[in-house]
């Protein structure tokens, strides 16, 4: 991999420290356990506040515990996972969560990296009110935005629906949520507006730190875009592509929010989705055995799904 | 060491609640079982009065509600200033709640700690607040209740679990239609009595060229009661009296088919059914899309603003009759106890919110139907014509069926079930055969 | 091609570059359009009255604009302070995060120990798992320590959360920025943390500054949480205002578009500070000595 040459500026000169507390942070972080040292804080932290919470929740889904019908926790080994097995509700909510993390993870993206490669490119000229635009549906918070769009696509009073029929795109006015085809496409379609703009913040920032000289290089070689693009752009995004990625499968996997305003779930089963399941099971049915089990399936499966895409990606390869 | 100690600390209370959550029995409230001697107040002949002097009661009372409408902030606001001026050294610290969280916050609350004292409580979520242990018994405070007289025994129904009362209704929602007064004149029609009128006024108003539809159906949340209600109505319970499933297949599918039908078949109702809730039917009907619109007394003044009060365009009717039985659900706000801390002052408040003054207030700023029979004989809701439905109604209608887990059983069985009929995906009777299973598993287990 | 003097290779080139230029414009205009439209109506819609909003006839621009439904927002009761409450968790939230996600993504970027990869994935464990069943351990824990219903207790809750984002995103930072110099200014004298301080986070304001970004944004609009670990009496949170305003049979568009509008403000002031930050990344990576 060629080095890319920065100078370090004056301003990085080491100085000889000064006082005694620079001194020993100095100090300590010469010692050899100064990368233990950097991650205890960080380590406790999480720590303390994940492993009693998820041990238990794990612990929970081998358990009957149902406030009304068992309000004293009971030992009932794989009971809760071969009960969801054989509900085929369960297994519409997999295949459901399949279709929403795929699709809402690519189109977030793609979204995002066209939005940031555009941003990125010289000698645009992009005003902070362009930028600060791009970056509005995420700041909106989820009631309101959830609510917003509801009226925006709205069968009766939706402008949306209005504009497409003056259009001529549109016969009649659509009830996106309320069509089995079309609920899960509309829902899609609203978690896109809401959250490319995290990949568009997170990608720009990458691509501010690739090194203009690589372009420069490689152009002077005859490389085209494309090329460019391949083979340098995308490798050195590769560690903040990974993040964001996991990041957001995470997050569309464990997030019912924008789902519970638009359709809970709804029409009929088109839109039941993992983390509803879970949410219905915990605070409809006060069923928390069962909405660990479900809980506990989740996290197996973005473990696999995270393990798998890390080692691929070779982030964390030496 | 930090970790560990906390680990150790959390999970010795976590299971110390978990203990306290499970024995609801054993939470022997302080004031109730002794407070039949205690608290027998003076003769009902002088004025309505708690029964220690009210300038000498002291206690703060925390109060949980769901309010949000500006009216029912301005109903809540005049009857704690009236409280305040009764009780001045009791304090009233009422706290707002999301109402689609509301279950969810009682819940932790239950089992980790920090019930409100007192709380609002709806009929469908009372069943579920009892059995996880988060109310108090209150049925030997009833008992001596001056206000009984004006509280007939079945408007405590909904808030009986088995023989024991857990609130106090404050006010009533009384399941109603609007129907759109002009248009049923301009058609010639009258205003329905049977489902069988029902379905001929829906079929006759619905005019797509005008985007007008006859009925206004509720497919979303909240619609899996009005479906409920139909059912009943053919003459299918939902469990008979000993709480045992008790759907009947034939007479459910007939009510699941007929009901389905205005949409499927005759197409008498928007297509956006499937994803309509309160907000989208009160949209449809304010905005002169549907004919009629089946909901309770709780969103006449909503009606009223958008329509226009004295316009003519709408007007209120009892639920039309179905084939075996005229069904109308009447439920109740509740006011009950979680926390026994401030036994007394807690029962002042739900006593206050009984009395006939508190509920004309409340009346006046929020439309809602008192609870209190001396409240419903006053001119003031006597001589108001949109109310001659709800008093039709209160002669024949009842509680709906609400058992431990129906709330649940709703939402995820009923209503989901019920839309797959509407989108043509499963036949009325595959429907009710679902329901009818996940009945069985909602009361058995 | 006989009137210029410039060889095709290179006009060539030029017009390939225009026409990724037309491009960028239209994606930027396209993504724009789409992004702000809800947002323009969010506003329309606050300016409207209640009574003009929900009509048989779609009125876009407001007929009779009003600022009534800010003015009736703020003047509701305890709106005010929970926007402080908010804007003090979000502030305290920011600090700690940064303070400890920089630290720990920085060892976990540069140092190779057993367990690294495996460590990466506990730390988003707890993301992994639906928040509403760590409630309850949450709730119970913030209580035991006294800090239930208090800014730091709830920021401590996020942070949890928002930690794994911290580390994974800083990580990725760190990552793209050469090992190299460090050991250029350790040779010159400077001490590990030294080299850090005076190297890496400068190179790495761009990331540092989206993180922070990052973070403010998730604390703000947070809500499980808010409403479960906070009292109307306490330190309610803006966004437990705004769920309060849908009831089961109200909608007050008008006020809850207001709500909608107010809430972007801060965050666009810090994103506006913190934006400065993000570009002089470029311009330091484009100095050649």
């Amino acid at each position: 991999m060629s080095q890319a040459e920065r100078t370090v500026p004056a301003s990085f000169e080491p100085r000889p420290v000064a006082s005694p507390a620079a001194w020993r942070l100095g100090d300590l972080s010469e010692s050899r356990r100064w990368a233990y040292y950097l991650l205890l804080p960080s380590l406790l932290l999480v720590a303390a506040v994940a492993i009693y919470p998820v041990t238990s929740g794990v612990w929970l889904s081998f358990q009957r515990y149902n406030l009304l019908r068992a309000p004293v926790p009971s030992f009932v080994g794989l009971m809760q996972y071969a009960d969801l097995a054989a509900d085929a509700v369960f297994w519409t909510t997999v295949r459901n969560t399949a279709v929403w993390v795929t699709v809402g993870a690519f189109s977030q993206f793609l979204l995002g990296l066209i939005t940031a490669l555009a941003l990125h490119r010289k000698g645009l000229r992009v005003g902070l009110l362009l930028r600060v635009g791009l970056l509005l549906p995420w700041l909106m918070p989820t009631v309101v935005a959830g609510h917003m769009w509801s009226l925006l696509l709205d069968s009766r009073i939706g402008v949306l629906n209005d504009l497409l029929v003056r259009l001529g795109l549109l016969h009649g006015y659509v009830a996106w949520f309320a069509q089995s085809e079309t609920a899960m496409g509309a829902v899609l379609l609203v978690d896109l507006w809401k959250n490319f703009p995290f990949f568009t913040l997170l990608l720009l920032a990458g691509l501010q730190g690739v090194p203009e000289e690589l372009y420069e290089a490689a152009e002077v070689d005859g490389a085209g875009a494309w090329y460019s693009f391949l083979r340098i752009t995308l490798p050195m995004l590769t560690p903040v592509i990974v993040a964001a990625v996991i990041l957001r499968v995470i997050g569309l996997v464990n997030s019912p929010d924008l789902m519970i305003i638009l359709t809970h779930g709804g029409p009929g089963l088109a839109t039941y989705v993992l983390s509803l399941l879970a949410f219905n099971d915990a605070y409809t049915g006060f069923d928390f055995g069962a909405a660990a089990a479900v809980a506990t399936v989740m996290l197996v499966l973005l473990m696999a799904f995270t393990s798998a895409y890390v080692r691929v990606s070779g982030v964390t390869r030496d | 060491m930090d970790r560990r100690h906390f680990l150790k600390a959390s999970l010795g209370s976590g299971s110390a609640l978990l203990v306290a959550a499970c024995a609801p029995q054993a939470v022997a409230p302080p004031g109730v079982s002794s407070s039949g001697a205690a608290t027998s107040g003076p003769a009902p002949a002088s004025a309505p009065a708690a029964t220690i002097a009210p300038a000498a009661l002291t206690g703060t009372v925390s109060y949980w509600h769901t309010f949000t409408s500006q009216s029912e902030m301005d109903g809540l606001d005049k009857v704690t200033k009236a409280f305040n001026a009764k009780y001045p050294k009791v304090t009233v610290n009422s706290e707002n709640v999301p109402n689609s969280d509301f279950m969810a916050k009682f819940t932790l609350a239950v089992q980790g700690g920090g019930k409100p004292e007192t709380t609002m409580i709806s009929s469908v979520r009372l069943p579920d607040m009892v059995t996880m242990g988060g109310l108090i018994d209150l049925t030997s405070r009833v008992a001596t209740w001056d206000q009984r007289q004006y509280l007939p025994p079945e408007r405590f129904k909904d808030a009986t679990v088995n023989g024991k009362i857990y609130g106090v209704p404050s006010f009533a929602f009384v399941n109603w239609m609007y129907y759109r007064a002009d248009w049923f004149k301009e058609a010639g029609l009258a205003p329905p009595k049977t489902f069988d009128d029902f379905q001929n006024a829906a079929i006759k108003l619905t005019d797509p060229s005008k985007n007008r539809f006859g009925f206004g159906m509720r497919g979303a949340g909240g619609g899996e009661g009005l479906l409920i209600e139909v059912i009943r109505s053919f003459g299918s319970p939902i469990v008979d009296d000993k709480g045992e499933p008790a759907m009947d297949r034939q007479k459910a599918t007939d009510a699941v088919r007929w009901y389905s039908e205005l949409y499927t078949k005759y197409h008498a109702v928007p297509p956006s059914v499937t994803n309509d809730s309160f907000q989208q039917i009160m949209t449809g009907f304010s905005t002169g899309q549907t004919a009629m619109l089946w909901h309770h007394t709780g969103s006449l003044i909503d009606v009223g603003t958008a329509l226009g009060a004295d316009s003519g365009k709408f007007g209120t009717l009892p639920r039309p009759a179905g084939p075996a039985a005229h069904i109308a659900d009447v439920s109740y706000s509740y006011n009950g106890m979680s926390d026994p801390k401030n036994a007394d002052a807690d029962w002042a408040w739900l006593d206050f919110w009984a009395q006939p003054d508190t509920q004309i207030a409340f009346l006046e700023s929020t439309g809602y139907f008192p609870s209190s029979t001396k409240v419903a004989d006053d001119a003031r809701v006597q001589k108001n014509p949109y109310y001659a439905a709800a008093i039709e109604t209160l002669k024949f209608g009842g509680p709906a069926p609400a058992f431990a887990g129906s709330s649940n059983w709703g939402l995820t069985v009923v209503l989901p079930n019920f839309q797959r009929v509407l989108l043509g995906e499963i036949k009325p009777e595959e429907a009710v055969d679902v329901m009818m299973k996940g009945l069985d598993k909602a009361v058995k287990g | 091609m006989c009137a210029s003097r410039v060889s095709p290779v290179i006009r060539s080139r030029r017009q390939t570059q225009r026409l990724y230029d037309g491009l960028a414009y239209a994606v930027l205009i396209g993504t724009f359009g789409f992004a702000v439209f809800p947002i323009l109506w969010t506003l329309l819609t606050s300016l409207k009255p209640n009574a003009d909003i929900v009509t048989a006839e779609i009125q876009y621009l407001p007929l009779r604009p009003t600022l009534q439904n800010y003015v009736t927002l703020w003047g509701q009761a305890g709106f005010p302070v929970m926007f402080v409450n908010s804007t003090i968790v979000t502030a305290l939230t920011v600090l700690v995060c940064l303070a400890v996600g920089i630290t720990g993504a920085y060892s976990l970027s540069r140092y190779r120990f057993r367990g690294r990869g495996q460590l990466l994935l506990f730390y988003l464990v707890i993301r992994m798992f639906p928040a509403v069943l760590l409630l309850l351990p949450i709730f119970i824990a913030l209580r035991v320590l006294g800090l239930y219903d208090t800014h730091l207790g709830l920021a401590l809750a996020y942070t949890a959360f928002l930690l794994p984002v911290c580390i994974w995103v800083l990580k990725g930072f760190f990552d793209s920025i050469p090992p190299e110099l460090e050991d250029a200014a350790r040779i010159d004298g400077c001490t590990r943390a030294g080299a850090i301080v005076r190297v890496v986070l400068p190179l790495a304001r761009p990331g540092v500054a989206a993180t922070a970004v990052l973070v403010a944004i998730s604390a703000w609009n947070e809500f499980l949480f808010a409403l479960m670990l906070t009292t109307s009496q306490g330190i309610r949170t803006w966004p437990v205002g705004l769920q309060l305003m849908v009831g089961e049979y109200q909608l007050p568009w008008g006020l809850l578009t207001a709500g909608g509008i107010i809430s972007i403000a801060p965050i666009l002031v810090f994103f506006a500070l913190v934006q400065r930050a993000l570009v002089r990344g470029l311009t330091l990576g484009a100095v050649k000595g």
